[in-house]
């Protein structure tokens, strides 16, 4: 019973990981810093731990979809986060793709229902 | 005592500090105050004055700092990866083996050369010696492979190109498929040879048994022993050729190739060392006879024969490498027509 639990939360957490990203991009048009980001998905209904979304944010930036600032006139030093050119034209290509495998799934998974 | 605030703020510094650790220099200042800042704002959300349970339980969240790290890292890390496990298995099977089976039969000749006076202190001798040669061989095996590992493999994602089918290799016809025992066998027999040269050359001679056992070197120890890297460096040829053989499997115009390149270093090698008298041993027909009675016209022709048994070892040494050359020639143009 727990294996089967196991199993269970394993490929959830298969399924969510590639969709991460989009919802992150999704959330970068305005700067951000990661803690509210993590507060804005969760607002949201997509939780994503701070640990995970901390190093995604860097990997991202190190591939040239976001961008950074370190913003000091606050009373604490924060990361700013937001979208660079390439992340954005990225991020159209994503929500296509989504929408096309949304209904994909969605006549793949009706079809199992009847 | 004000051990109140400062006690568990000295968790969140000694947690950040166990996360920045394993991290590129470069990147550890940066990472250090976003980590910082994010703790504070997950404390901040637990309330004004965050307890003990409170960075107990955000650190908890952010989980075991190695974990974290390494996602900040990214890409997995590797002495030796997945694709070359594999090879690195087999040569590490093969090495120890003949290691192993080197270091027994250089101490059963030396039994028999001069029985030890004490049996255990024997035997407790080669196991000592057994198990240190294994851990070296072990060592330098793991060296090489993390060498390959670093340098060559990312070479070879350099100029990876998209694969096609037609990039597949022929399977071997039967003639062209080279058994891997052939090679194992080479590369057993060339790292015996290596560890008995290095370790043991006085045992390579002629034993005579009347009245026990005295053995005569062929080799003249000193001069050996100032060519050793020459010679090493004969055996390493060796075995990277058969290593090549292996790794192939068939007869082909490279592999061809390859073996002329190192039988022809192999070629220079032994002329250079083993031509010269120097490195035999000068006194072997006065050493061998000094318990026999031979007449002095027979020990005129000893000598004489010894003086050009080097000649012919060396001749034939070159002539089987040469021999080696155009078969591999003539067997991987063979392949290379018909397959």
């Amino acid at each position: 019973m727990s294996d089967n639990n196991e199993i269970k939360t394993n490929l959830f957490l298969e399924l969510r990981r590639g969709t991460i990203t989009l919802c992150v991009l999704s959330q970068l048009t305005e700067p951000k810093y990661g803690y509210a980001l993590v507060e804005t998905l969760d607002e949201k209904g997509m939780r994503v731990e701070p640990g995970t979304l901390y190093p995604l944010l860097r990997r991202l930036e190190k591939q040239g979809l976001l961008k950074s600032e370190w913003e000091t006139t606050g009373s604490k030093p924060r990361k700013y986060y937001v979208l660079s050119e390439m992340g954005e034209q990225v991020y159209l290509a994503l929500t296509a793709e989504w929408g096309q495998m949304r209904e994909t799934i969605d006549t793949l998974t009706n079809e199992e229902a009847k | 005592m004000e051990k109140t605030s400062n006690d568990f703020m000295g968790m969140v510094d000694r947690y950040v500090y166990d996360v920045t650790r394993r991290l590129p220099k470069a990147q550890r200042a940066d990472i250090e105050q976003e980590l910082r800042g994010l703790i504070e704002d997950m404390l901040e959300q637990a309330g004004p004055t965050p307890r003990k349970e409170d960075v107990e339980a955000v650190l908890t969240e952010l989980g075991r700092p190695s974990e974290l790290a390494s996602k900040y890292r990214g890409k997995k890390r590797f002495l030796i990866g997945p694709e070359l496990f594999d090879t690195y298995l087999l040569v590490i099977k093969i090495v120890m083996g003949a290691v192993a089976l080197g270091i027994t039969i250089a101490t059963v000749v030396g039994v028999i050369a001069s029985p030890p006076p004490h049996f255990w202190i024997a035997l407790a001798d080669y196991l000592s010696t057994l198990v240190s040669a294994v851990v070296q061989a072990f060592a330098y095996v793991t060296i090489v492979f993390a060498i390959i590992e670093r340098f060559a493999k990312r070479k070879e994602n350099w100029k990876q190109d998209a694969w096609k089918p037609v990039d597949l290799p022929e399977i071997p016809k039967a003639k062209a498929r080279i058994k891997p025992s052939e090679p194992i066998a080479g590369i057993v027999f060339a790292v015996i040879a290596l560890m008995v040269f290095n370790t043991v050359p006085h045992l390579i001679g002629i034993y005579q048994f009347s009245d026990g056992v005295t053995i005569t070197p062929v080799f003249d120890l000193d001069v050996l022993r100032s060519m050793i890297v020459l010679i090493d460096i004969l055996f390493v040829l060796a075995i990277v050729k058969e290593a090549f053989r292996l790794v192939n499997g068939k007869h082909s115009i490279m592999l061809a190739t390859a073996v002329t390149i190192i039988n022809a270093a192999m070629i220079t090698i032994t002329i250079a060392v083993f031509l010269p008298p120097a490195i035999w041993n000068g006194d072997m027909i006065a050493m061998l006879q000094a318990g026999s009675d031979m007449t002095w016209a027979e020990r005129v022709d000893l000598q004489y024969i010894w003086s050009i048994v080097p000649k012919i070892i060396v001749g034939l040494s070159v002539f089987g490498y040469v021999v080696e050359i155009i078969t591999s020639w003539v067997r991987g143009a063979r392949n290379a027509i018909t397959g």
